[in-house]
């Protein structure tokens, strides 16, 4: 709740017309200081496109949020309202609490979803999740290395190093799962597939988003193996 | 504090800027508003009119998809069409099949407060451990019908079983079908005690504060209250019924003072190896029986609520499950699975329980019938159909005299628990 509160104080500007909403809504999206909490890194900008960025090839986690108000379901059916769509980003994602709607930054941002939502209605966007982690065959290095870059590079930094990550809690990916692996008896491609798939769910725990089959398809998360755990 | 100058031109340079240069989440610009704040966060979702006073509406769990359906009464007993009015998620974990389980709805009308089980068999699974085997705590949410947002939580214990709003609407009861516990002091040799007891949560339907967590018995499953809210009954997996004072319970007395246990059989089995295996709970309208419905052996076994002594078995045609009495208080209908249909007693004679009818339900209509409401003054009844407990299942409309089917709809998949809700 602490920043909707605190952004209820919103500096007065007197001698200038008021920004539209819109276009702060505009600025909180990709600012990570949206939540606050000091331990928040991402935006929502890091997971979700908006119809800005010059298709760089980026494999997100979260779908386009073009036209996404509309929509009559989200999160595959999971979440009952956009608001408890965006709600679940902010739990579990980004360290905040869930919306208050009449908040002037909530108001804001909501203007900004409703301005890059022209179509009404808009239809619902699929969202296949992984329940029973399975392993998944290693594919080809190099599509795994363009995939890694485009889909983990950003939190990540670099593979096997970490340079670059987005901040000392992001795991260095794959050295840091070895432990796991070791101590649950699975093998290390196995510990990855569940991360990647379950993201914080299924008694996981962190801030990492899953990603659905949509989002991320076998093949490329098989080739992502064949880059981080290269076979022998 | 700065002198008033500063901030105007604070509030201009933003403006000049644009947002990029001085942009502060802790102190945004003045904005212009396009939305009204009532009117921020609406989308696209349809949702139906909520319902007007006196409409009847069935609240109905689906508990393999995590979703509740609002099913139309009145459209129901015409015949069915277009009777589901919503099919909405509830919820906490966006991923997880969390499992909701049983229902209630506030005399307002408004509220459901809706079990979460976390018990959804294969609903996950990695190397991180297995999901949906009742292992996490339960939630009980509170639900905004008019609105289907989730507005409040909270944790209750293992497994939520039953979830019952008292008559006067003072507290939640939410037993815990906690098979767990039982197994896991079974493997330790124990049987009974405090380590096999699951308790009774009571929660505050307002604040969703826990009001108290009572040890009771082994995984307490139906439950019914008495009218004045002061009296409940649960059935308890070891062949037992457990008769708790609620309004004792809530003052907070000493636990062994305000549950007194009723042994069902001659010759009970285990919390492990049940012979009736308890499973739901019918009270009679003047308090004075509660009627233990036997999943195991079909029977249907009375207890004296006064003197917590066990009264007279029947044997039901098929496994017990849930049921109900009627408005008047004449009839009491009881669901039954294997053979599959709804039993209707006379309960008026004195002490006799006479068998009205039984209506047998077939496949192609309502599989595996888990629980049963009276409604339209005791003229039908309303019956919630498991199905296959994989695919969708269905809620049929019963004429509560000739078991004629009145109509018929598909709702989620598993469903399990059905409340009224009827806006005053
Ligand atoms: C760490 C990644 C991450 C962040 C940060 C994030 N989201 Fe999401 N978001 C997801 C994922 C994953 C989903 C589920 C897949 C999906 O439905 O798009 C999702 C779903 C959504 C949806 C539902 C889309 C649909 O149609 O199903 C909306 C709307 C949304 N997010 C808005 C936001 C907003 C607004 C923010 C910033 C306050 C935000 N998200 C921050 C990952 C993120
Ligand atoms: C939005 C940021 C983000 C993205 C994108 C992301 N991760 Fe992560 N990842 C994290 C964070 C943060 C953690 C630390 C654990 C947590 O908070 O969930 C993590 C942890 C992990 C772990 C567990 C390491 C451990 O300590 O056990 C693995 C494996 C992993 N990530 C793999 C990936 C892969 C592969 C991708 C690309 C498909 C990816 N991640 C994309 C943020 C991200």
């Amino acid at each position: 709740m602490k920043r909707w509160l605190a952004v209820g104080a919103v500096v007065a500007s007197m001698g200038c017309a008021p920004t539209p909403a819109a276009e702060v809504g505009r600025a909180l999206f990709a600012d990570p200081r949206l939540s606050s909490s000091a331990f928040n890194t991402v935006s929502c900008a890091t997971c979700h496109d908006d119809g800005s960025s010059d298709a760089v090839e980026r494999i997100l986690a979260g779908h386009t949020l073009t036209d996404s108000v509309f929509r009559p379901s989200w999160w595959g059916g999971a979440a009952p309202s956009l608001q408890a769509a965006v709600d679940n980003c902010l739990v579990f994602f980004m360290r905040e609490e869930r919306i208050d709607a009449t908040a002037p930054a909530s108001r804001a941002l909501y203007e900004y979803l409703l301005s890059i939502s022209p179509t009404r209605p808009a239809p619902p966007l699929p969202m296949t999740v992984v329940e029973n982690v399975a392993d998944v065959p290693r594919g080809d290095p190099r599509r795994g290395e363009r995939v890694y870059q485009a889909a983990c590079a950003d939190c990540h930094g670099d593979a096997f190093t970490g340079a670059g990550r987005m901040s000392a809690l992001v795991s260095v990916v794959p050295d840091d799962s070895v432990g796991f692996a070791e101590q649950s008896g699975f093998p290390l491609t196995t510990v990855i597939v569940e991360k990647v798939r379950h993201g914080p769910f299924f008694g996981i725990g962190g801030t990492m988003p899953p990603f659905s089959v949509e989002s991320l398809s076998d093949d490329d998360l098989g080739a992502l193996l064949g880059y981080l755990v290269p076979l022998q | 504090m700065l002198p008033p100058r500063r901030v105007i031109v604070l509030g201009w340079a933003g403006c000049v800027a644009g947002l990029g240069a001085c942009f502060d989440p802790d102190h945004l610009p003045a904005m212009a508003f396009d939305v009204v704040a009532t009117e921020a966060w609406q989308d696209g979702a349809t949702r139906p009119t909520p319902a007007v006073a006196g409409e009847v509406r069935l609240v109905v769990t689906n508990n393999l998809d995590d979703t509740v359906s609002v099913v139309s009464w009145n459209a129901l007993q015409r015949g069915g069409d277009g009777a589901e009015v919503a099919r909405f998620p509830v919820g906490l974990v966006p991923l997880e099949r969390e499992g909701p389980h049983h229902v209630d709805v506030d005399d307002d009308g408004r509220f459901a407060f809706v079990g979460i089980s976390n018990f959804v068999p294969a609903g996950g699974s990695g190397p991180h451990g297995l999901h949906g085997t009742g292992s996490a705590d339960g939630r009980v949410l509170r639900v905004d019908l008019d609105t289907q947002q989730t507005v409040a939580a909270v944790r209750v214990d293992k497994n939520p079983g039953d979830v019952r709003l008292s008559p006067n609407g003072t507290t939640i009861a939410v037993t815990h079908f906690d098979l767990l516990k039982v197994a896991d002091a079974a493997a330790n040799d124990v049987f009974v005690g405090a380590d096999v007891d699951a308790r009774i949560a009571f929660l505050d339907p307002i604040t969703m504060q826990r009001q108290r967590l009572l040890p009771v018995c082994p995984a307490p499953h139906g439950m019914a209250f008495g009218n004045d809210g002061r009296l409940l009954v649960t059935s308890c997996l070891s062949d037992e019924a457990a008769i708790v004072d609620v309004a004792a319970a809530l003052a907070g007395s000493d636990a062994a003072t305000l549950v007194r246990r009723v042994t069902l059989l001659d010759a009970p089995g285990t919390a492990q190896h049940p012979n009736c295996s308890p499973y739901a709970v019918t009270m009679t309208a003047d308090d004075s029986t509660a009627w233990i419905s036997c999943y195991a052996s079909g029977d249907l076994v009375a207890v004296d609520t006064a003197t917590a002594t066990r009264g007279r078995t029947l044997a039901l045609p098929g496994l017990a499950v849930f049921g109900d009495v009627s408005d008047a208080g004449d009839r009491l209908a009881i669901a039954t699975q294997d053979t599959d249909g709804i039993v209707v007693f006379d309960v008026t004679g004195p002490g006799e329980l006479a068998l009205i009818s039984f209506f047998s339900l077939s496949a192609d209509i309502c599989p595996l019938p888990h629980t049963v409401r009276f409604l339209d003054d005791d003229d039908a009844l309303a019956v919630v159909c498991e199905g296959n407990k994989r695919d969708p299942g269905a809620v049929v409309a019963l004429d509560a005299d000739s078991g004629a089917v009145l109509g018929r709809v598909v709702v989620g998949r598993f469903p399990d628990d059905i409340a009224v809700q009827v806006k005053p």
